[in-house]
This record gives C-alpha cells, sequence and structure tokens, in this order.
C-alpha cells in the first residue's frame, strides 16, 4: 500500500473521484419538458448508453456523455494522419499542434452533439427507442439541443481535468464509471422480475453468463498485457551494445476499434431510424448485425493500429537517437515496423473481435434471453481502464519514491 | 423569458468559458518531476468562473425539478 502513503498518488487519486462523482451528481440533473421511462431496451440505446458512460439512460443536462467527444477524437486522429494537410502539419508540431489539435477536437464534439442533440429531439422514433418524452415546440427543442451539447462538452472538460491533475485516462474512466454505477440497477432489474426468478432457465442462463463474463476478462486482461518486442541496438557506444527493445502492444488500439465500429453502428442506426428503415443488420444482436459488428471490428484494428503506432515518426526517432533494428538497415526500418503492425493485427484483430462478441453469441444459445446490457465490450472497457489506472499508479509511486529505489 | 431560455444562455456562457481555455496536455518535463503545468492568474480566474457557471446551472435545474 506504498501508493497510498505517496502524497502525489493520493492527491490525484483523490481529485479523479472527486470529478467523477461531479460527472455522476451531473448525470442526474433533469431536462425541463423532457422526461425519461421505463422502457424496453433496444440495441441501439445499449450502444448508445455505453458509449455515452452511462448517462443516457437518465436522459438529464449530461445525457450524451462522452460519445461526441470519442467521434469527434477520433475523426481528428485520423485526418492529422495524412487525410488533412492542416491537421497533419498541426500533428507534426509537437506539443503546441498538439494542444491546438486537442481544441479543435472540442469544437467538432460541440458540433456532433448539437447535431445528435437534434436528432433525438426531432425524431419520434428515437426518442421512443431512448425512451424519452419530449414536450416542448420546435424552437425550444433547439435550444434543449444546444444544452445537451454543452453538456456533453463539460464532460469532455472534466474528463481533461482529470488528465491534467489526476490520474488515469479521464473519458475511459467516466465511461467505466458509467458501467459500474448502472450495474446495480441492471441486476436489481433482473432480480425483481418474478417470472424470471421462478424459472429454472433463468439461473441456468445466469450461471452461464457468469462463466463466460469471468472468462471474457481473464481473456481480456491476458491479451492486454501482450506485446511484441521490437529489438534495438546503439550505434554510438559499446556501453550500449547490450540489445534493448521498443515494446508494441498486442492490443495496440485497445478499445478505439470496437468504440469506432460501435459509433458507426450507432450513427447508421439513427439515420435509419430518422428515414424510418428497418435495417435489422445494423442490430448486433441478430447474426446479420453481429457480422457486421465483426467486420468492422477488423478492419477498424488495422486501419487504428496504423493511426496509433507511427512507423515513420518511429523510424525517425530511432535515426535521430543513433539506434536501429537490429538486422534491418535504417532505409528499411518503416517497412519493417508496417510489416509487424500488420502481423500485430493479424493477432490483435481476431481477439477484439472475440471479446467484443462472445457474449452475444453465447445469449444467443441460452435458454432464455436475460436482456443484459453488460457485454463483452463493457468488460474490455473496464478491464483496459483498470489495468491502465494501476500501472499510472504504480508507475507515479515508484518515480515519487525514486531515492529509495536508488 | 422561459426556464429553456435561461439554461441555454447560461450554457452559452459555459461553452464559452470551456473553449477558451485550451486542453493542457502534461509535457515530459512535468511528467518527471512532478510539477503541475504553469497556470497564470487568469486561468485559474476562468476556471473558477467555469465552474460556478456549472454550479449556477445545476441549482436551477435542482430548483425546477423541485417546484414541477
Amino acid at each position: 500500500m506504498k501508493w497510498l502513503k505517496t502524497k502525489q498518488v493520493r492527491n490525484r487519486l483523490l481529485y479523479t473521484i472527486f470529478i467523477l462523482i461531479l460527472f455522476q451528481i451531473g448525470s442526474f440533473l433533469v431536462l425541463p419538458n423532457i422526461s425519461s421511462y421505463t422502457g424496453g431496451k433496444s440495441a441501439l440505446s445499449s450502444l448508445l448508453n455505453l458509449t455515452s458512460g452511462g448517462t443516457l439512460n437518465r436522459f438529464g443536462i449530461l445525457a450524451l456523455g462522452v460519445s461526441p467527444y470519442i467521434t469527434a477524437s477520433i475523426i481528428v486522429q485520423i485526418l492529422s494522419k495524412g487525410l488533412s494537410k492542416k491537421y497533419t502539419e498541426l500533428e507534426e508540431q509537437g506539443y503546441s499542434g498538439q494542444q491546438k489539435l486537442a481544441t479543435y477536437t472540442r469544437y467538432w464534439s460541440l458540433l456532433f452533439g448539437f447535431l445528435s442533440g437534434l436528432a433525438i429531439m426531432f425524431t419520434d422514433d428515437l426518442s421512443v427507442l431512448l425512451s424519452v418524452r419530449i414536450d416542448a415546440n420546435p424552437f425550444e427543442k433547439v435550444l434543449l439541443a444546444g444544452i445537451l451539447s454543452v453538456g456533453a462538452l463539460f464532460v469532455n472538460y472534466l474528463g481533461d481535468l482529470i488528465n491534467e491533475n489526476g490520474i488515469g485516462n479521464g473519458q475511459s474512466l467516466m465511461i467505466t464509471t458509467g458501467i459500474l454505477t448502472n450495474l446495480p440497477f441492471d441486476i436489481g432489474q433482473l432480480f425483481n422480475t418474478e417470472r424470471y426468478i421462478r424459472n429454472k432457465d433463468f439461473w441456468v442462463s445466469l450461471g452461464i453468463m457468469f462463466v463466460v463474463y469471468i472468462l471474457i476478462m481473464i481473456f481480456t486482461y491476458l491479451a492486454n498485457k501482450k506485446e511484441y518486442r521490437l529489438p534495438l541496438q546503439s550505434k554510438m557506444s559499446l556501453a550500449n551494445f547490450k540489445a534493448h527493445y521498443l515494446p508494441i502492444k498486442l492490443l495496440a488500439s485497445s478499445v478505439v476499434p470496437i468504440i469506432f465500429a460501435t459509433s458507426v453502428l450507432t450513427i447508421a442506426s439513427t439515420i435509419a431510424t430518422i428515414f424510418k428503415k428497418q435495417w435489422t443488420f445494423l442490430n448486433y444482436t441478430n447474426w446479420s448485425g453481429m457480422i457486421i459488428y465483426s467486420i468492422l471490428i477488423f478492419l477498424f484494428t488495422y486501419l487504428y493500429n496504423f493511426v496509433q503506432i507511427d512507423s515513420k515518426k518511429i523510424s525517425q526517432d530511432l535515426v535521430k537517437s543513433a539506434e536501429y533494428i537490429i538486422y534491418i538497415p535504417d532505409n528499411q526500418s518503416r517497412d519493417y515496423i508496417n510489416k509487424k503492425i500488420i502481423h500485430l493485427s493479424n493477432i490483435g484483430a481476431p481477439v477484439l473481435t472475440i471479446i467484443a462478441i462472445s457474449s452475444l453469441v453465447v445469449s444467443k444459445f441460452l435458454p432464455m434471453d436475460l436482456e443484459l446490457s453488460l457485454t463483452g465490450v463493457s468488460l474490455l472497457i473496464i478491464v483496459a481502464t483498470l489495468q491502465e489506472l494501476i500501472s499510472q499508479i504504480k508507475g507515479l509511486t515508484e518515480k515519487n519514491n525514486y531515492e529509495e529505489l536508488v | 423569458m422561459n426556464i429553456i431560455g435561461l439554461i441555454f444562455i447560461l450554457c452559452l456562457v459555459l461553452a464559452v468559458l470551456i473553449l477558451s481555455q485550451p486542453p493542457k496536455q502534461e509535457s515530459l518535463a512535468t511528467a518527471f518531476n512532478g510539477a503541475h503545468p504553469h497556470k497564470n492568474r487568469v486561468e485559474l480566474i476562468i476556471k473558477r468562473t467555469t465552474f460556478i457557471v456549472a454550479f449556477f446551472i445545476s441549482v436551477i435545474l435542482i430548483w425546477w425539478q423541485h417546484a414541477n
């Protein structure tokens, strides 16, 4: 418990908890002329609720949660990897350029929040799907969409405060607390249903799902720790002759491909609802939806691994620091890293897909449909966020007790 | 002015305050020496005002919830 005795770790942890409590309290603040009711769960509402950080089912001022920010940050990251000249230049400018990109992400998230708000306000089918009753005139609906978008911006601001003064990744922690705080309500709802408890099939299904959840968590934990070590050697001195390595994680883009796939399905489902189309292939609880969801996760893993691991920058940095990948000449190091990214994605993509859809597939064969909102995606987010939090706490504790270590 | 209009105006103020504070990313120097990124007095005032406006919006929403 050395970390508890370290002042900086303790203060950062308390600050993080304080911000997360503020976020949870804020999610209960209801907006005028809008009321939410307990309705049936749809695939779309579950998806939206997951990416918002669990705030959507309360539909308060912070209802949109982190989902506009996630969409915005993914788009900005992709634009800055060569698709937009301006964004790419900012990315290459170092600290000041990245700060500008972070500000642009906020503008984008404000826009996405406003568009999502408008879609919810003006599409009756969508508001029914989200179990929301809106009693406002068109002008008030536009104002309410604006309020929701600022609510999402405030959530993003709170996340940035955690990144700045707290510990762990703010936005991921918000999604995690959202999943964890909704869990007791979901379990309570499950055991409150009389017809469930008296049924033997209910207990069998619950037991199977419990085992599946444990297995997913163990699998996620192990996969998240796996890394490929790129062997490096220094050109400069014999003292550094001993080979060292550059680690590349198997799940380098972590949950991002899944969140991106989820966002694409959510946007497409929202558009389908607005235009009153019944596109069942967008529902990931159907077999066709599951296949599309898997293909999206697969493709986004390859795409986002290339976004996340910048082979050009790594090879340039190796030259600058007078290092090289063993047996690979400098001019071939970029191609070599790209090949390794493809090899890692060949393993990482199926692993991520298995984590994301295994609980959905198993639930198809259960004797009773439990309508659980907890999926492999939620578990992956929880495990990955907590692993990162623990490693940051460990790192900060070691840094603060460096003299003792020496 | 109705309640939605009032909250919308306060939200506009909140948005301006948030957007005027660029997200601070921890530099390598601050990450390793444990110091906080430097903040000047104006930045601190804007940060506090942001929380005051957010608090004010919450109070109005809670009051409205109890009144209806």
